[in-house]
């Protein structure tokens, strides 16, 4: 058919959906049930405590996933330097903590706290400028955290870390396990979820999104571009720092080179595999984190495929994986073959959606 | 003390002729294709590694030298070739992410095949320094400084006095009427980036010769300090890469001089937040379309 086409979903129907044809009476939360069932059961299934502690890394990367998702994804800030926060948040809470016994309840806010403060410093001179300058000042921004926090001895005592950070306690009971840690996780890893979903769904979400797509215009409409990025990226930069408070407490010690720019790939790489969703963040983080300890001997050559990964991405799909969801309406006269081929290559939304938004 | 500051000054200038070499390259790719070449550092490393494996195959100081420059050339020709050519129309974010994939491609694989110790280098210049009023001058000094002066006269002859040169200078100013007035933008932006990558090719074999070692990891900071070089001189402009790289030496041996040495990195990147802060578009005012 040649003309005007939309594309759509509907080549196949998802399992979900065969589920939703058998049984059309259930609600609609139901999977969203089975599946916090399911996490929640799975500390039990689990035989060794080795792999709740693997599922805890892959929470907290989660949430660190999540705020770097929002900043590239969301609000298009190519920031590179991103681990920084991370690095920041571990280091505030730890830092309370060692030499000012506060436990993790008060660290947590004031991590978060110090993530967007930083954020802000560093949003000062950069905001103002295009996209490829951002990468490159965030990215010797975190190396600036890095270097003082390895040199400032005396107070973080540099490469040496900051061991005897105390686990978190609730009313007395002291999270010993690492069983404790997962539910914690789970339930940030959910707040997280709803607040970003909140968030980019909201007036200051699209705001951000007319940011992202072309920013003379969004500003010729009135939306203030400095204000909002500092405020994506502060949002973002609290997440990793949240992010960043519970690894220090978790992990009971913290050191500099835990969180250099290698790490930051790993997580770009994480914010790339996935197409940009939230929940696709939760395959994703699983797939990065956990291959490593399955395949434990590909370890050396793992950033050596990252790197192939990331040019043969770019060249295959240099529009972006998950950069911006565009949709591609064909106003113009095209063959059928053009158009599902420009359809399949972009992100899909059923019809009913796209009449919700005309 | 006079002559302390000046021993330091001195010594900026060497260290600072190399940080000008490597911010060329990163300028004259930046003016053309208004990308972050991030893979910089890593082609300056592979530079110094080439002549150090060229040396142990050949045995030959200078001709390992020579050939080490043109074979970082030529890999800087086909890295743009394989990575950056095919995005050339793509969305501004796309080559940054694909110059990403070849820095970690380059320094991961220098980790695997050289380990990530210091290797050793040859020294070849091994003569006593002269004492001038007190100021200890180094022959391996005046020769980074010799030789960086040359090669940055020769890139102006070639920019302004060559075809390919005077193509560049016009691809940087304006990249699609190049091509109706019948420049090929393919050779233009090879021979960019083959330059480029050659002139980091002779900064790490001199920085390899100044330090008496080189790791894999050498090229990350050098990268950050060449685009902190290009943004100090204002980015685009090939006068400006040369003052700022120059300027940034002198900051840097200065501030270790008299601050820390732990810090001598971050120096660099504050002072480009600085001039990011007051005076964006750089000392020789580099180009005013960067900003939002």
């Amino acid at each position: 058919m040649q003309g005007f086409t939309v594309s759509s979903d509907n080549r196949k129907l998802s399992t979900f959906k065969k589920l939703k044809a058998k049984f059309p009476t259930l609600p609609r939360f139901t999977k969203y049930v089975f599946l916090i069932g399911f996490l929640i059961l799975l500390p039990k299934l689990l035989p060794t405590d080795y792999m709740v502690r693997i599922l805890v890394y892959i929470g907290i990367y989660m949430i660190l996933a999540l705020g770097y998702n929002l900043v590239i994804t969301t609000g298009g800030l190519f920031s590179l330097g991103f681990l920084a926060f991370f690095g920041i948040g571990a280091y505030i809470s730890g830092l309370l903590n060692v030499y000012l016994g506060l436990p993790f309840w008060v660290g947590l806010p004031v991590a978060a706290f110090g993530g967007v403060l930083f954020s802000y410093l560093l949003g000062i001179p950069t905001f103002r400028f295009r996209g490829d300058y951002l990468c490159i000042v965030t990215l010797a921004f975190s190396e600036i955290v890095r270097i003082i926090i390895t040199n400032w001895v005396s107070f973080t005592r540099g490469p040496l870390g900051l061991p005897g950070i105390k686990p978190i306690s609730i009313f007395s009971y002291i999270f010993t396990s690492p069983t404790p840690f997962y539910y914690l996780i789970l339930i940030m890893d959910i707040l997280c979820l709803i607040i970003i979903f909140r968030l980019t769904s909201s007036q200051l979400g699209l705001a951000w999104a007319a940011i992202r797509e072309d920013e003379t215009a969004a500003q010729a409409l009135g939306i203030k571009s400095v204000f909002n990025k500092q405020l994506c990226h502060g949002v973002g930069a609290a997440l990793a720092a949240i992010a960043g408070s519970f690894y220090a407490h978790f992990q009971l010690i913290v050191a500099p080179n835990q969180f250099t720019t290698w790490e930051t790939f790993i997580v770009l790489a994480i914010v790339l595999i996935s197409g940009g969703s939230a929940p696709a963040i939760f395959g994703a983080t699983i797939v990065i984190i956990a291959l490593p300890e399955i395949l434990r001997f590909l370890v050396q050559y793992r950033m050596v495929l990252l790197g192939v990964m990331f040019i043969v991405l770019m060249i295959v799909r240099p529009d972006g994986f998950s950069f911006t969801r565009t949709r591609h309406f064909s106003l113009t006269f095209q063959k059928k073959e053009e158009v599902d081929e420009l359809s399949r290559s972009t992100t899909k939304l059923s019809l009913k959606q796209i009449m919700d938004q005309l | 003390m006079l002559e302390q500051v000046l021993q330091q000054i001195f010594n900026g200038l060497a260290l600072g002729s190399i940080y000008s070499l490597v911010a060329l390259g990163f300028t004259l790719v930046y003016g053309i294709l208004f990308m972050m070449n991030l893979p910089h550092g890593d082609v300056y490393m592979f530079g110094a590694f080439a002549c150090l494996v060229l040396m142990g195959a050949l045995g030959h100081f200078w001709l390992a030298v020579c050939l080490a420059v043109m074979v970082t050339a030529a890999f800087g020709i086909l890295m743009e070739k394989v990575a950056y050519k095919p995005l050339r129309n793509a969305r501004r974010l796309a080559p940054l992410l694909s110059a990403l994939g070849v820095s970690l491609i380059l320094e991961n694989g220098a980790l695997l095949i050289f380990g990530p110790d210091l290797k050793p280098f040859p020294d070849v210049i091994t003569l006593e320094p002269w004492i001038i009023y007190g100021i200890h001058i180094s022959p391996l000094q005046i020769f980074i400084i010799v030789v960086s002066a040359i090669l940055m006269i020769l890139l102006q002859v070639f920019l302004h006095k060559t075809n390919i040169g005077l193509g560049m200078q016009a691809a940087s100013m304006d990249r699609n009427t190049i091509q109706l007035m019948g420049m090929n933008i393919n050779t233009i932006i090879s021979t960019t980036f083959g330059i480029g990558s050659g002139l980091a090719a002779a900064a790490g074999i001199q920085i390899s010769m100044y330090y008496s070692a080189v790791y894999p990891l050498m090229g990350f900071p050098v990268m950050l300090k060449a685009f902190a070089a290009c943004v100090l001189g204002g980015i685009g402009n090939v006068y400006g890469a040369m003052i700022g790289g120059i300027v940034l030496g002198m900051a840097e041996v200065l501030s270790v001089g008299y601050l820390s040495s732990g810090y001598r990195d971050a120096i660099a990147f504050g002072v480009m937040i600085l001039v990011l802060l007051f005076r964006p578009s750089g000392i020789m005012r580099g180009r005013e379309d960067v900003y939002v």
